[in-house]
């Protein structure tokens, strides 16, 4: 006990504690800790999120080419112009809602399903469990080329049943009116195992006594999970839902190596043309403007999903 | 007392509030959704693809595609009268940027004759080369003294931009000019693509094309005879064997090819040019909606509709289909030549023959080797590029196995005593018949080329989806307009 207080105690007495603290780099610090703390993690946010926020945000009113022989021009609100009455974009949009609306809502009701399932006890629950989960570890590409393969149609082996049992094969990716559906089956093999995960958490996290009580009251499996469960597991679904959407706008390369955006651009998303813009024509300005469309769609789906949660 | 906590942390006007906090998330996962996205850093330029597109110069319309080789003189003379020497400029360093290949790889392994025989060094540059390479030029800096481009990515652009050094005076100065580099010797094809505004900006490195692979055994069982490897078929023999060679309901098809509106432009080709067609017509004003293109649309639909399997598109793993055996032949690029032909990796490789492309016009593409204008050593970088393009390094080329773009290369001594000369005669008449017919402008000449790719190809698929010639025609003629649309754009 004397260690802890005698050499601390003279300093004090002395004011020097107050000395040390007001002068020098430790009392600059001292002084300014609620700036400097956070400090690094803001630079990070501006460098990593705002500039390229900002940066984009600028571009989107300038005419500017890749070709590097030429400097950024101002020409005010024309890319706007030109998004507003390009058939493109428009075609890329309605792709984005269909993609982004089937995808989410198919994987939330298939990982709501396995949850539930996965909530409960039986042999094999942690082996099986595990399993569901290789696909969020797997590499994209890779396995996207596998399913394109599955899809082909003379040699896909999904064409192959489907020829078996005497029917014309099934043109996954080269018709325009299932192309999206047959991209969205790849997104929920990646991503279901993701909503299953977070509503799992949620699912444990749930109290028990109202399920006691209701079941006192004699409910019924159904009516536990229609009037308990849901209603109680909605915060975490709109989490997950949340999160979900927001990849699902911007998806990219499930889209992009399944079908290039094709057939005649039938699966092609804001996203895709985005990144055409950019890779493809260097077209810095009208790209940057899409962009900019792309963080709206996004930013008021995510602000819609949240007033849900309240 | 939890609960009084978090009231007053609540009322507490600097804490967050939950609104404040999912507000915040919100803005946040708006922000990182944009950051995710694919920003427009002023890095991305398109990466280097072994088959990129070499453009057609607008103002010189068909001429180029059209015509087949013309021989053009040997320019240089016999080293000794001409005061030429190779070391003549013993001691320079040289800096080349250039995509990584093998051809390159090739050069490397041969590097150190030519620094004897020149006394100059070369550092080869292949690391992120293209990133590199534009604000080089851009900035008009003479770090780079020579390096590698093609016609169709960066013809157009780097030509504007004045960031090509015309070639032909390096090549008719006799003191610069082995007199045994024979100029004269390279394919037409090979020029042509060389060739940006009527302006020689580079020489050509290895050759690639289109090759006409079919499958011996279903040709015989069809009793079709074997195409003569360097003789083509015409267009209409080539419709006239299809049917015989297709059984639809046994998943057996006459051909397989490219049959994705952007990939297939470089097949579909062959078909314009044979037919008559061109980009252009002799006034300037877009020809896509000429009848020969019309009939070309026509001919290449049916093609895949009676004779392909279904549903090809960008992505569809041609080789696959072909050697599983489902196609009796198969028009591609010539790169995938030892992939037909290794039997660990093709089905049907010890069935495959090659033939020039039906009509005898496939496309022809080849890097080629410009200096930077902005180099204080031009001439050094020239007896580079002499050395690199010269015979020896076309022969190297060959016995690699990679097309070379000289004429003579297939008659030199040590490549028709060679092993894979004798056993292979079929295979290399094919290619020198090939690159003989190439046609160089095999892409529109503007800048946007990939939407060009897909305006065209998008009318090649309305036919192959069995639309009548006269919607194909209609949908032409709103193709030209959406041409000229994309040709301001740059």
């Amino acid at each position: 006990m004397p260690m802890q207080t005698a050499p601390r105690a003279p300093a004090v007495a002395a004011g020097r504690r107050e000395h040390v603290t007001t002068g020098g780099l430790l009392g600059f610090v001292d002084r300014h800790a609620d700036l400097l703390f956070p400090a690094p993690a803001v630079l990070l946010i501006f460098v990593l999120l705002i500039f390229p926020l900002v940066y984009t945000f600028v571009l989107s009113f300038h005419y500017w080419f890749l070709s590097a022989t030429s400097t950024p021009r101002f020409i005010g609100l024309d890319n706007y112009a030109r998004l507003l009455a390009d058939e493109r974009f428009h075609h890329a949009l309605w792709h984005t809602f269909y993609f982004t609306a089937l995808a989410v809502s198919l994987e939330t009701l298939a990982g709501l399903g396995l949850a539930l399932i996965f909530n409960r006890n039986f042999p094999g629950r942690g082996l099986l469990r595990t399993a569901l989960v290789f696909p969020m570890m797997s590499t994209p590409m890779a396995v996207v080329l596998v399913w394109a393969l599955m899809y082909e149609p003379t040699l896909g082996i999904f064409n192959y049943f489907v020829k078996s049992l005497g029917f014309k094969p099934i043109l996954f990716l080269a018709d325009k009116g299932i192309v999206i559906p047959a991209v969205v089956l790849v997104d929920m093999w990646f991503a279901t195992p993701f909503v299953m995960l977070v509503l799992l958490a949620g699912l444990s996290s749930l109290p028990i006594e109202p399920y006691e009580a209701a079941v006192v009251d004699g409910a019924s499996r159904l009516q536990l999970l229609r009037y308990l469960t849901l209603p109680l597991l909605r915060p975490t679904i709109v989490v997950a839902v949340l999160f979900r959407t927001i990849s699902a706008l911007q998806t990219f390369d499930h889209i992009y190596a399944l079908t290039g955006g094709g057939p005649d651009k039938a699966s092609e998303t804001v996203n895709l043309i985005g990144w055409f813009q950019i890779i493809e024509n260097n077209d810095m300005g009208y790209a940057s403007t899409i962009l900019v469309a792309l963080f709206l769609v996004v930013g008021v789906a995510s602000l819609t999903l949240l007033s849900f949660r309240r | 007392m939890d609960r009084m906590a978090r009231r007053i942390v609540r009322d507490d006007p600097r804490s967050l509030s939950r609104r404040a906090l999912l507000t915040g998330l919100a803005g946040l996962a708006g922000a990182y959704a944009l950051a995710c996205s694919p920003a427009p850093t002023p890095t991305p330029v398109p990466p280097p693809k072994p088959i990129a597109p070499p453009p057609k110069p607008a103002p010189q319309p068909p001429t180029a595609a059209a015509k087949p080789p013309a021989a053009a003189p040997a320019q240089s003379k016999p080293a000794a009268s001409g005061g030429f020497a190779f070391d003549r400029y013993k001691g320079t360093t040289l800096r080349w940027m250039v995509l990584s290949a093998p051809w390159v790889d090739m050069l490397k392994a041969n590097l150190s004759e030519f620094e004897q025989l020149t006394g100059i060094k070369v550092t080869i540059d292949s690391e992120t080369w293209i990133e590199k390479l534009l604000p080089i030029l851009t900035a008009g800096s003479d770090e780079v003294d020579f390096f590698m481009s093609n016609k169709g990515t960066y013809g157009l652009r780097f030509s504007e931009a004045g960031w090509y050094e015309e070639m032909r005076k390096f090549v008719d100065d006799s003191s610069l000019t082995a007199g045994d580099y024979a100029y004269g010797d390279f394919f037409q094809s090979a020029l042509d693509t060389c060739l940006v505004d009527k302006k020689l900006v580079g020489l050509p490195t290895w050759a690639d094309h289109n090759f006409y692979y079919y499958r011996k055994d279903k040709f015989q069982e069809a009793g079709v005879p074997l195409p003569d490897p360097a003789k083509p078929l015409s267009l209409e023999q080539f419709a006239e064997i299809m049917p015989k060679l297709t059984k639809r309901d046994k998943e057996q098809y006459g051909i397989v090819t490219r049959g994705g509106a952007r990939a297939l432009i470089p097949m579909w080709i062959s078909w314009l040019i044979v037919y008559g067609g061109n980009w252009k017509d002799s006034t300037g004003n877009w020809a896509l909606n000429s009848p020969s293109a019309i009939k070309s649309y026509m001919e290449y639909g049916r093609m895949l509709r009676e004779w392909g399997p279904p549903g090809i598109t960008e992505q569809t793993d041609l080789n696959e289909i072909f050697c599983q055996g489902k196609a009796a032949s198969y028009i591609n690029t010539v790169v995938i030549t030892p992939t037909l032909r290794d039997k660990a990796k093709c089905g049907v490789a010890d069935q495959v023959g090659v033939s020039v492309m039906p009509g005898g016009r496939p496309y022809f593409f080849s890097w080629y080797m410009s200096i930077s204008p902005f180099t204080k050593k031009k001439e050094a970088a020239w007896m580079f590029i002499q050395w690199a393009s010269g015979k020896k390094n076309n022969l190297r080329t060959l016995l690699s196995g990679l097309p070379p773009v000289r004429k003579s290369t297939w008659d030199e001594p040590e490549f028709k005593n060679s092993a894979a000369a004798q056993k292979d005669k079929p295979l290399y008449d094919a290619q020198q018949a090939s690159i003989a017919g190439g046609v160089a402008d095999w892409l529109p000449w503007v800048h946007q080329v990939l939407d060009a790719r897909d305006a065209i190809g998008a009318v090649v698929l309305k036919a192959a989806g069995g639309a009548s010639e006269a919607d194909v025609r209609s949908a032409a003629d709103k193709l030209v307009d959406q041409m000229k649309e994309i040709e301001k754009r740059k």
